[in-house]
């Protein structure tokens, strides 16, 4: 506020102006539709008069331009000398009464907690995800080894661990990290879809199978030349295959039964020996060389769509 | 839930959906898009998708091929077309949002027509909600231009709104946080731009654009005589030659063509001080009137309003904007002080 008729403010010039106009408080009241004590307060600045300062400033204006002066120039003044009083608007004391120097995440906390909450939870969940996302490439090195050991873990030959051959990638995945004895446990545990018979088996003779499988693996852990090995008790039909890229092997006797199962690595070679008929498949018949008995099998005849299914030793 | 996550990285807004402009408020930033409500539609295959949205579309009004259309989705301040509506929010939330990567879903306030029916209201909500905000609130139009004024609506005490806007004017007496009486005319800016058409058509009988027409009436328009007459060179096509033609019009021929629509407006004014409540009418003769929306920057409408009822009349600080500012400010306050009075029903 200010002191009556002392300031150089709007209320000064408009009353100046319009004196110099020979105009008088009564004629701009009539002009402007406002009473008398109302111009009387506009040329004084007693803006507390007003209902508003919406009001105060617009009569202003109003009175500037009855008077030919450049409204938005006064405004301006008007602006200067009231600036305390219109930063404090009915908006910002409510707010202030109520949300005191709270922030604008307190704020938000006090609009929607369950949102803020909420919010809360997912960032936590994604930073977990970003975290698990970060370390699974090194988990899958860390199992990497131990894959590649399938091949390797097989169990040595002999008519007594014929059976345990079945399901050697079963038992190298899972050997290489327990004790013989539990090694058996699991061993017989991952194979429900063998036969009673061959559990009987696996069962009866843990300790051989183990002691032989877990320093294999450790010890070579990629052979690229293994010895042959007896897939069926009986025969002596010698199978070679030497790999020039990964393929998957399958061997099944004449009933259908399987005999041998694995994915072999670019570079390995397998020596088989037993009894025919073999069905053999071969994921990728390119990558392979077969010799049965010492003569090398044309697999290009037997293969599709890269995939070569043969049978050998039949009668 | 997906929406309230969204909504944490999206900001309140308060949208104007007017008629003519659709002005978004963002809390803490002010005013971020004015942009005409108007939409271009492509036509393909009997399919149709958006070709342009706000400024870009309205610089095609009146001058699209075939296959497109430049339409104005809001007619007398509610929906005339409910799916361009959705995508002209959709877009302009989307642009408030533009450095947002996650898809915003903010809490909207959108100001309606007082009049406006409850079928009307429902669907400026759904089409919000569907634009993608996860709340939508709705406020009277001239409460949301009270408070963007600067006035005080929660006291006990009457104040006189008169919001011109683009298809409807909006009378209202207010007092404690509500509507005593309201008043909707739809008249409001287009129906000058329409009458400045129909006068030059009748006088000089050539056509104009409803783009010359808005321009004629931002330079040389007046609701009031003038000191000055002020002059402007207009081009239209003249209707008997059949070829283009320049002429010149100044602001007492155009205040001549205004002569309608603005009675109206005077009309409507004061029915509603003959219907206010006696202790209200008191306390606006003393403090008068207040002018909100784009028609309170024709000048001298407040000379006329004044003239005509014999009460002060000011115009609002950057009336254009008034409503969706207020609309922003009573965000805040229904946040800060728990205050829901100020909400419309539906």
């Amino acid at each position: 506020m200010t002191e009556e008729g002392a300031s150089p403010g709007p209320g000064s010039v408009l009353r100046s102006t319009r004196e110099s106009l020979g105009y008088t408080q009564q004629d701009v009241a009539d002009s402007l539709n406002l009473t008398l004590r109302a111009v009387d307060d506009l040329e004084c600045e007693r803006w507390d008069r007003f209902h508003a300062v919406a009001f105060a400033r617009g009569y202003v204006k109003s009175y500037a331009k009855l008077l030919g002066l450049d409204p938005q120039t006064v405004v301006a003044d008007y602006g200067e000398f009231t600036e305390p009083e219109s930063e404090a608007p009915p908006v910002a004391l409510l707010r202030e009464a109520s949300a005191g120097g709270v922030g604008r995440l307190g704020e938000m906390f006090q609009r929607q907690p369950g949102a803020v909450l909420s919010g809360t939870v997912v960032i936590a969940i994604a930073a977990i995800a970003i975290a698990l996302v970060m370390v699974w490439p090194e988990s899958d090195q860390a199992t990497e080894p131990s894959l590649s050991q399938r091949s390797a873990l097989t169990p040595p030959p002999g008519p007594a661990v014929a059976a345990p051959a079945l399901s050697a990638p079963e038992v190298g995945a899972t050997s290489g990290r327990s004790s013989p004895l539990s090694g058996a446990a699991e061993t017989e545990a991952i194979m429900p879809s063998t036969t009673v018979a061959e559990s009987d088996v696996v069962a009866a003779s843990p300790p051989a199978a183990t002691e032989v499988v877990v320093p294999d693996a450790e010890q070579h852990p990629a052979p690229a030349v293994a010895p042959a090995r007896r897939i069926t008790p009986i025969g002596d039909d010698r199978l070679e295959l030497s790999f020039s890229s990964d393929c998957w092997v399958e061997i099944k006797d004449g009933a259908g039964q399987s005999l041998y199962s694995n994915l072999s690595r670019s570079g390995d070679t397998l020596h088989l020996v037993g009894g025919g008929p073999f069905r053999i498949l071969l994921g990728y018949g390119p990558g392979v060389s077969l010799t049965f008995n010492g003569e090398p099998v044309p697999l290009a005849r037997y293969t599709r769509n890269n995939v070569a299914s043969v049978v050998l030793g039949t009668d | 839930m997906f929406k309230n996550i969204r909504g944490l990285f999206s900001r309140d807004l308060s949208i104007d959906l007017g008629t003519a402009n659709t002005l978004i408020y963002v809390r803490d930033q002010g005013i971020v898009l004015n942009e005409p409500s108007v939409v271009a539609i492509r036509h393909h295959n009997n399919q149709k998708t958006v070709a342009a949205v706000g400024l870009d579309a309205k610089r095609m009004l009146g001058r699209t091929p075939g296959n497109i259309t430049a339409i104005r989705p809001l007619k007398d301040g509610v929906i005339a077309d409910f799916l361009v509506t959705e995508k002209m929010l959709k877009y302009f939330i989307g642009k408030v949002h533009e450095n947002s990567f996650i898809r915003p879903s903010p809490r909207v306030l959108v100001c309606v027509p007082c009049k406006s029916t409850e079928v009307e209201r429902r669907a400026i909500r759904e089409s919000a909600l569907s634009a993608g905000a996860r709340d939508v609130r709705l406020i009277e139009e001239p409460m949301a231009a009270a408070i963007g004024a600067g006035l005080r609506v929660e006291e006990a005490r009457g104040t006189m709104v008169v919001d011109i806007g683009g298809g409807t004017t909006e009378i209202a007496i207010i007092s404690l946080n509500g509507v005593v009486y309201s008043e909707t005319v739809r008249v409001g800016g287009d129906r000058f731009d329409e009458a400045i058409v129909a006068y030059v058509r009748r006088t000089q009988g050539s056509l104009i654009g409803e783009a010359t027409a808005e321009r004629i009436k931002h330079e040389i328009g007046a609701a009031y005589p003038q000191k000055e007459i002020r002059e402007i060179d207009v081009r239209g096509r003249n209707l008997a030659e059949g070829v283009p033609r320049s002429f010149t019009l100044n602001s007492n021929e155009i205040l001549e063509a205004l002569q309608e629509p603005l009675a109206m407006i005077v009309q409507a004014v004061k029915s509603a001080l003959e219907q206010t409540p006696p202790e209200l009418a008191s306390d606006i003769a003393e403090s008068g009137m207040v002018l909100t929306g784009g028609g309170a920057l024709l000048r001298d409408i407040d000379t006329l309003l004044a003239e005509e009822t014999g009460l002060p009349v000011i115009v609002a600080e950057d009336p254009l904007t008034c409503v969706a500012r207020g609309g922003g400010k009573a965000l805040e306050m229904m946040d800060a002080a728990g205050n829901a009075d100020l909400l419309s029903t539906e």
